[in-house]
Parts: C-alpha cells; structure tokens; sequence
C-alpha cells in the first residue's frame, strides 16, 4: 500500500569550514544531509534541536561554527509502501535513490527540495511556505497510484542513518 | 452490441476495431476535408502517418481514426465540412484554386488596410482541420521521469528484437509502441516473428512495455518525452534505439487524393487485420518487394485485382471517390474502372526521430528505418545489433521518388506540385524555403509522407545541396497543449504560516512576487483607523530575514551595506540601502546586531531571494568566511502597531516595551504571549510600532493572543500602502527605478560620507558629484481626490514626471502621491499637473513630519 504523511522534524543546520563538519557524527535517531561543502543540516525526529545543537558543538570542540534550529523552514512528508519510486517520479526529474540511506538535492514538484530515503521510507522536504503545493501534487498526481494519506506522523530515520 | 456515434448516427463496433475501421465497415468512405480546398480524404496509410482519417472524439480533434480503438459510447464528429464533411459546397475552393495561389495570404489582401483584419477570421475559419473547443479547459495532464538504461522507440520486429537482447543483458529496458505491438501487422512472417518476441520480452522482469504511447521528440540528453493515453513519460535513457519503421512511399499524380486510393499496407491492414474488402476491383500499382504479397492479400479479400507497373499509372478519376484510373499501355493510354487503387511503391524510412537525434551518439535506428523493406530475419538481427553496440551511425540510403508533375504533394497542407511550381518560380528554391513558404512537410505528419517529393522536387530542378533534408523538430507526431504542458505548474504560491488564519476572518489574498498576502480584510477604512488610533497588527512573515555569521562577518556587511554597521551597537537596529555595482538602490532592510557577533538582517518581501543570492555571490566573490542563513521560512513576522500598540503588547510580554527599555529603532528578545520573539520597534506606517519576529510554528498561536488582546483589527497590503505613502516612505520596486540612487530618494543619508570601500562605491561617489536633474519628491493635491498611478506630471504642457504611489489621505484629507520629477528650465517645479489636478510639490513625510508618533 502506499501511503503517504507529513512528517514532524527538527533541522538543525551548522556551517562551518568543510574540514571541521566531516567530523560532525549525527546522534543515534539523526541523519546528516551535507548540502554544501559547508552546510550540514542534521535531521532528526520532533523536539531534537537542543539535543542536535549541543552534541554539533561537543563534535566543533569549540571551533567557530554557526548552528541554527531552521525546523520550522522545512515541511516534510513520508511517501512509503509499493510505487513510493513511482509517486516519486511524478515528481521529480531525478530518479528515486537506488539505495538507502540516501540523501538528494533536487526540485520536487517544481520546488527546490530535498530527499532523504532511509528505512523503506521517501522523505521529501520544500520549503514551508509550499507545503500545501507539495501536498496537493502528491494527491493529485499520484492518486492513480493509490496513495492513501495517514495521519501526521514523525521522521524516523531508521538504524542505518549516516 | 457496442457502438459509436458518428455525426448522431449509430454505429457498431467490433472487438479490434479502430474508430476507423468501424466507420469503413459502416460505408463510410469520406473520413475528412482537405486543409485548404475542401477535397473529400478516404482512408490512406492506416499507419498514423497520413492526415486523412483525422476526426474528432469526444470532443478532442485530429484525432487518428486509424490508431485509435473504438470503444463504446465514443462520439466521433467529421471536421471542416460545410453544411457536412459529405456533402461540403466549400469544395468549390479546388475550382477556384487561382484565386488562392500559394503564400496567397502574404500577397493579397495587404491594400486597404482594413482588409486582411477583415478576410482573416474567414480564411481562419474555412481553412483547417477542426476546431479546439476554446471554452473548454483542458485537462491536466501528469508527467513522469523514467530513467532506463535503454530506450526502444517502436515494437516492431527490430524494435522487440533490441528490446529482448538488452533486457537479456540484464539492462533495465523501455519499450514504447504508439499502437498494440503487432496488431497491426497482416498474418504472416512479421507478425509471427513479433509475437514470439512479444512473448519472451514480456517474460522479462526488467522490461517494461508502453502500449499506445508515442515518443514525439528526441533532445539532447537523450531525453525522449512519450506520449501515452493516461500520462506524459519523459524518459532520460542511458541509450535509445530507434525502430519507427517505414511508411510507404506516397504516389503523386493527379487525382492521387481521392477516396479509394490507399497506401499498400493499408488496404492490406483492412482487409487481413480488420476482415473488411477496402472495395470490390483493386488496381494496384507498384514493382516493390511487397506488391505481390498485396495483390495476394487483396484477392484473397475477394477483391479483383488489377497490376500496373510503376510508372504506367497516369491519373485517378472520380467525382467524390475513385471511379477509374488512366494507365499507361503500348498504344496510348487505357482507362480501368475501379473503386479501389492500391500504391505499392515501396518503403520510405519513418526517420523523423533519427534526424532529430543527429549528433547524439547514444541513439541508433533498428529495422525498416535504416533498413527500408527488410525481411523479419534482417529486422531482428539490425534490432539486436543496435541494442548491443550503442553506437553504428547506421542510416537509410537516401533513396527519393521520381519527380511528381502533378497531383497533391502535401495531404495535409494541400500542396500541390503546381503550387511548388510557383513558390519555384517565386525564387524559393530549395526545400527549407519551400517548407516555410508553402507549408510543405509542416502538418501533421510532418513530411513522413511528402518529405521526399519535396527533396525530388528541388533535385529535380538542379537544387544540388539545396535538396537536402529539412530540420526534423519535435513533435514529429500532433499532440495537445495539454500534453506539453504535462506535469507542469506554473502557479505555486507560497505562504505565510498564518495563511489559514487570513482566509477564516475573511481576507482576501494578492500575490505579491511569489507570496499571495492578504490584500484586505473587509473594511479598509476600519483597517486604517485601527492604525492610527487603536491597534492593529499585519502578517510581515514574507520579509527576507538572512542571519550572517563567521568569523568574517562584521567585515562582509561593512562591504555590502554603504552604511557603517560596526557603530550599530548590540540592541540598536539600522535601516540600510542595498546597493548594486552601479551604485543604484536594489533593495532595503534592517541591520540587528546581535549578542553573539552575528547579525540579523532583512530584506523586503520582492528582495529576498535575490537578495540571498547577492549576498552569497559577494562571499564567495571576496572568499570570506562567513555563514549565510536564510531564516525566511522558518520565522514569521507580525507587526503591532498603533498609538495602543504597547498598551495591548505590554501585558503579553515579559519585557518592559516603554521608551526607555525599547526606544525607537531598537530591538530585544523577549516572550510574547508564550512565544519566544525578537521585537523590533519600527515604524514603517508611522506609528508606533513593533515588529515580532519568532518561529514559524508558533506564528498562529502569537497572531491569536494577539487578536484576543482586545480591538486589534488586522490590516492588510492596501492599508499599508496608503499608511507608508502618508509617512513617505518608498517601496522598493515600486517608487524606484533601475537607475535610482539614494540621493535622488532623498536617502543620502543613509550612506556613510567617510566610509571605506562597498559594494557599489565607486559609482555612487561619481554619480554624487553630479548634479540631480530628477528625483522622487511628495505631491500634495487641495482636494481628497489624487491621480492614477502612472499619470504623467505636466508643467506648462511639458512632461516633467510621473506618478509612482497615490492615494487620498483619511488623516490630511487630501490627495498625496510621491513622483519623481525632473528640473524644468533648470529648477525642479513647485508645482504641477497630474491627472488634471494640479499639486504642490513637498519635501518629507506628509504625516507626522517630526517623527513624534514613532517615538511616542
């Protein structure tokens, strides 16, 4: 069955010299999505942004960085179950990740997003500002799928997060 | 019994049955009316190719009769006949043919004037081949995005064949047919051949077959988009192989385009595939590998068959369908009567997609379209080759009919030899000129038909290289507007976290760039009130807000803002000006140092975006280390203003708000209502004001401790555009120009007389040192009345300005506008025309000019 709902999650983001954030190790329940050579964006399940910036700054040992809770910037939804590629390609221009984990930059229904595949799950994240856009493309091009849409659920990156 | 409606008649259908083999079983024989002169068209190619069988279904026109499935309850309608395809009195175009020379509507009708406006809706509505319903609204269409490693456009026998071996090599493989797979193949060794391949192709987990779905384009890429019954498939392959087939050569001669007169696979295709005799006596003409196997077909159809050598037909005859023929014979000529005249003049590559891929090495043709006429033995084997080696370069030798002297060249576009004649004798003389001038090869089949003659045409008349092939583009098959605009949406607003509050108290929203704001809430007047004698509060969410960090940072805003920013103490904010190289206004915004060494910065609404862009360019640009956060879309923004603005605010906040604690132009992090915020105090409506910024998530929760906090009315964009233009202030965008620089805003001020280098110094210090000849200044008008905005400023006749923002002021009661004016015989006027209102030019706000209530 595919399904689909939005998912809670907290973005932290921290900027700093490359060197210094391919030593950052995202906590257990995080994914770590380098958007830039020096943006890393930790993502986690609800609430985890006290945690996520504190354990960022024990990895900086001190180093200059600059850390931000940009959650609310962010709305995410969790496309799972058989034919979550072929919503996917409803979508998007790229092709689903091949494997998991994985993480893509990429345009989502015109938008500038992002991807995150992990646990058998496609999370895709716009803006939040275009939230309802993502929302409608994803029950009006894929309603041929099946898709059926779930109560609003929470990010759940899985054991093998990166 | 299943059935379809043909103009309001009833007419059964039987399983296999195309919409045009359902009508021809039901003795139909006119299917459509010629492009230009109203000829009757029968049934021709039966492959797709030709424009004959275009009808409307269900109300969508040129829709391919031949290819497309009847189904039960389809309403078909026969186009461009008048009083009825039939019976069409228009045919009397084909008599009066001099009257309407090629290109006729580049030549007549130019003198008077008025007469092409007055001939076009006509030669509009006579010429074509049927009508879009204009009030009807598309459907949306869906896209999607595949990525094969191999791309098989066709599923003939070549096209299974490379199909079968790529998927044997554990390739993932897309194969699209744009009919059935075989289907339309006669039984015998193709067809046999291609269901053995069908079969194993379907076994194959790692194939995928596309039924009724046609690739219109090859780009560069390869990208191929597909067009299939339910969605638009735009496919990125690793490889594509071609297998589109041939198309029988067309014949022209005169009288070539009367019903009756079928391409040989066609007749054939009706007999064998669909069991109908295309008529009772069949002349066939032809010398090519497959006319005996025609003729044999046709017999065995019942039909008495008739064999004319290539080159002894002569001409067609008949009044609205084939009668007889006139043949070549020893003595002379003959005439053979006959209701059916069957062309077997050989192959033609369907290559409209191989020239497209020209130069792109991952696509390569298969089968009959780089090998014309091939057995199924062949077919396979050039499929399997080209699936397996990438790139052969293998093209069709480029073999062309003999030259036509008379007879309809172009079906689709009408084009006779005699009208190429002409073009020829015009100086258009070769075939890309030919093509645009006459139309040739631009219909609908886009010269799968007509493409040789042509290229026989100009080679004929010692064209040389001039008779090369013409530009294949895409679409080399019709499609709809909505099959282009498949999967597209051009309209995605973006909004604010309050959005839905904004709908349930009644808003109405306006775009604004990308953003859709309220607009007004209900009355503007209440809304206005509100902010100059109570309270009232605005969703300013949609301003651009980048936090700036890195050891750098400091250093990075002092080159990019011509303020000072290391004198703006922590706690104080700055009102600064963007500047572009040119030293021109861009945008503007706030400076907020913050405690930690970072800043907060805004931007406007329009600005944001580019304004990131602009900053991040600058950083990499000076390679400076500093952070650059877009904090847009995870704060919202609301405003509070209003003389009771503190008043309401101040019992919901955990910080002390009066003038001492947060003087004017100063900023703090407090709680508001639960709500961690950071307030600004501003006054861009010119009272007091505080702008609350805080998390997006908590924006509806804050708007509506807010709202209950007692007679705060909000207001939306067309109060605050009448509150800012009463304090003088400008917006960006819309009361500057490309060329607008803080001097001639009267925004000198704003830059740092003795400060070093920024971005835009250099102009701006040149730019100075010239005198103004114009500038953005305040018209005050006598009565409550204000021109439009945009109206021209006029002094003694002259046009001396324009009009940027007007309104009538509540609170003056009168007429205020900014403008920007130019000096008049060497001094800027005092006073002007505007609208046919006369106004006196000032300087400053119009409303509290000392600033008193911002401070209150």
């Amino acid at each position: 069955v595919l399904e689909v709902f939005r998912a809670d999650a907290t973005v932290v983001v921290c900027h700093a010299e490359p060197a210094l954030l391919d030593a950052v190790a995202p906590p257990p329940g995080a994914f770590a999505c380098r958007i830039a050579p020096d943006e890393l964006a930790l993502v986690a399940g609800r609430g985890a942004a006290q945690e996520l910036e504190t354990r960022v700054r024990a990895d900086l040992s001190g180093e200059e960085a600059t850390i931000v809770d940009q959650t609310d910037a962010w709305a995410m939804f969790a496309v799972r179950g058989e034919g979550a590629g072929d919503a996917f390609r409803r979508l998007s221009a790229v092709p689903p990740p091949a494997a998991e984990p994985a993480f893509v930059q990429c345009t989502i229904a015109h938008v500038a997003g992002k991807v995150i595949a992990t646990d058998g799950t496609l999370y895709l994240c716009v803006p939040a500002p275009v939230a309802h856009h993502l929302h409608s493309r994803l029950l009006e091009s894929c309603g041929d799928l099946g898709l059926r849409e779930l109560p609003r659920g929470v990010f759940e990156p899985g054991e093998h997060a990166p | 019994m299943a059935s379809i409606d043909l103009d309001g008649r009833r007419i059964e259908i039987r399983e296999g049955d195309t919409v045009a083999s359902a009508l021809f079983r039901a003795g139909v024989r006119t299917f459509s009316r010629s492009f230009k002169y109203h000829r009757a068209r029968g049934l021709y190619c039966l492959s797709g190719d030709c424009p004959n069988c275009l009808v409307n279904v269900d109300g969508v026109p040129g829709v391919r009769a031949c290819s497309t499935p009847a189904t039960d309850g389809q309403r078909v309608r026969r186009e461009h006949g008048w009083p009825s395809v039939e019976r069409d009195l228009l045919s009397v175009l084909w008599r009066l043919d001099r009257l309407f020379p090629v290109g006729f509507y580049y030549k007549m009708l130019a003198h008077p004037r008025r007469a092409w406006p007055a001939a076009e809706p006509i030669v509009r509505r006579v010429a074509g081949l049927g009508r879009v319903d204009r009030a009807a609204l598309p459907p949306h269409r869906e896209a999607r995005h595949l990525h094969p490693d191999v791309l098989v456009i066709g599923a003939g026998v070549a096209g299974l064949a490379a199909a079968c071996a790529a998927a044997k090599r554990g390739e993932q493989v897309l194969i699209a047919d744009e009919g059935e797979p075989a289907a339309k193949l006669p039984p015998g060794a193709a067809r046999t051949r291609a269901e053995a391949l069908l079969a194993r192709l379907r076994a194959r987990e790692n194939a995928v077959l596309l039924e009724r779905a046609t690739a219109v384009g090859v780009y560069e890429g390869p990208l191929v988009p597909i067009v299939g019954p339910d969605l638009v498939s735009i496919v990125r392959p690793r490889r594509v192989v071609v297998a589109t087939g041939a198309v029988e050569q067309h014949g022209v001669f005169a009288g070539n385009d009367l019903p009756g007169v079928w391409l040989g696979r066609g007749a054939v295709r009706m007999a064998a595939v669909h069991g109908i005799a295309p008529g009772r006596k069949a002349v066939v003409v032809g010398g090519s590998p497959e006319t005996a196997a025609h003729a044999e077909a046709l017999a065995r159809a019942g039909l008495e068959v008739v064999a004319v050598e290539r080159g002894h037909l002569l001409s067609a005859h008949g009044r609205r369908r084939l009668s007889s023929v006139r043949v070549q014979t020893a003595g002379g000529s003959e005439r053979i009567r006959c209701d059916t005249l069957v062309l077997s003049l050989g192959l033609v590559p369907r290559d409209g997609l191989l020239r497209q891929a020209d130069g792109i090495p991952a696509v390569v043709g298969a089968g009959d379209v780089v090998l014309p006429g091939c057995s199924p033995d062949l077919a396979a084997e050039s499929g399997e080759k080209a699936a397996l080696t990438p790139a052969t370069g293998e093209r069709a030798e480029d073999v062309l009919p003999e030259p036509a002297s008379s007879g309809v060249l172009c079906l689709c576009e009408d084009v006779k030899v005699s009208a190429l004649e002409l073009a020829w004798q015009e100086g258009f003389r070769s075939t890309e000129l030919l093509k645009r001038y006459a139309t040739v090869t631009m219909g609908p089949c886009q010269g799968a038909l007509c493409h040789g003659h042509l290229r026989s045409f100009v080679r004929a008349r010692g064209g040389g290289t001039t008779a090369a092939a013409t530009t294949s583009r895409p679409p080399v098959r019709p499609i709809t507007l909505a099959d282009a605009a498949a999967g597209v949406h051009i309209q995605i607003d973006q909004r604010t976290a309050l959005h839905e509050r904004h709908l349930a108290i009644g808003a109405t929203m306006e775009w604004i760039g990308a953003w859709k704001r309220p607009e007004r809430y209900g009355d503007l007047l209440a809304e206005y009130w509100a902010v100059r004698r109570g309270v009232s509060i605005m969703d300013v969410g949609t301003l651009g807000k980048l936090m700036i960090g890195g050891r750098d940072a400091r250093e990075f805003l002092e080159r990019m803002y011509p303020c000072t920013v290391s004198t703006i103490a922590p706690a104080r904010v700055r009102y600064a000006l963007l500047l572009n190289e040119s030293g021109f206004i861009i945008d503007d915004g706030l400076i907020c140092p913050l405690d930690d060494g970072r800043y907060y910065c805004t931007l406007s609404t329009g600005g944001a975006e580019q304004g990131e862009a602009w900053f991040r360019n600058w950083a990499q640009y000076w390679g400076r280390r500093v952070d650059i956060v877009n904090r847009t879309q995870a704060l919202g923004a609301i405003n509070v203003a209003g003389p009771r603005a503190r008043e309401i605010l101040a019992p919901l906040c955990d910080a002390p708000l009066d003038n001492e604690a947060l003087p004017f132009m100063r900023q703090l992090e407090a709680v508001v209502a639960g709500v961690p915020c950071r307030i600004i105090r501003l006054g861009f409506v010119g009272e007091l004001s505080y702008e609350l910024h805080h998390p997006a998530s908590r924006s509806e929760e804050l708007w509506d401790a807010l709202l209950a906090a007692g007679d705060v009315v909000p207001h939306g964009l067309e109060v605050l555009r009448l509150l800012r233009l009463e304090k003088g202030h400008i917006l960006i965008g819309q009361d500057t120009e490309f060329d607008t620089t803080p001097a001639k805003v009267g925004l000198q001020a704003l830059v740092g007389a003795d400060k070093g280098d920024f971005v835009g110094k250099l102009e701006h210090d040149r730019l100075s040192a010239i005198p103004l000849d114009r500038k953005l200044v305040g018209l005050r008008f006598p009565g409550a009345a204000a021109p439009v905005e945009g109206a021209p400023l006029l002094v003694d006749g002259t046009i001396v300005g324009h009009v940027t923002s007007s309104r009538s002021s509540p609170v003056l009661e009168h007429g205020i506008a900014l403008a920007w004016l130019r000096q008049h015989h060497g001094a800027f006027p005092g006073t002007v025309a505007a609208g046919g209102l006369s106004a006196t030019v000032v300087n400053g706000p119009f409303y509290d000019p000392e600033g008193a209530r911002l401070r209150a």
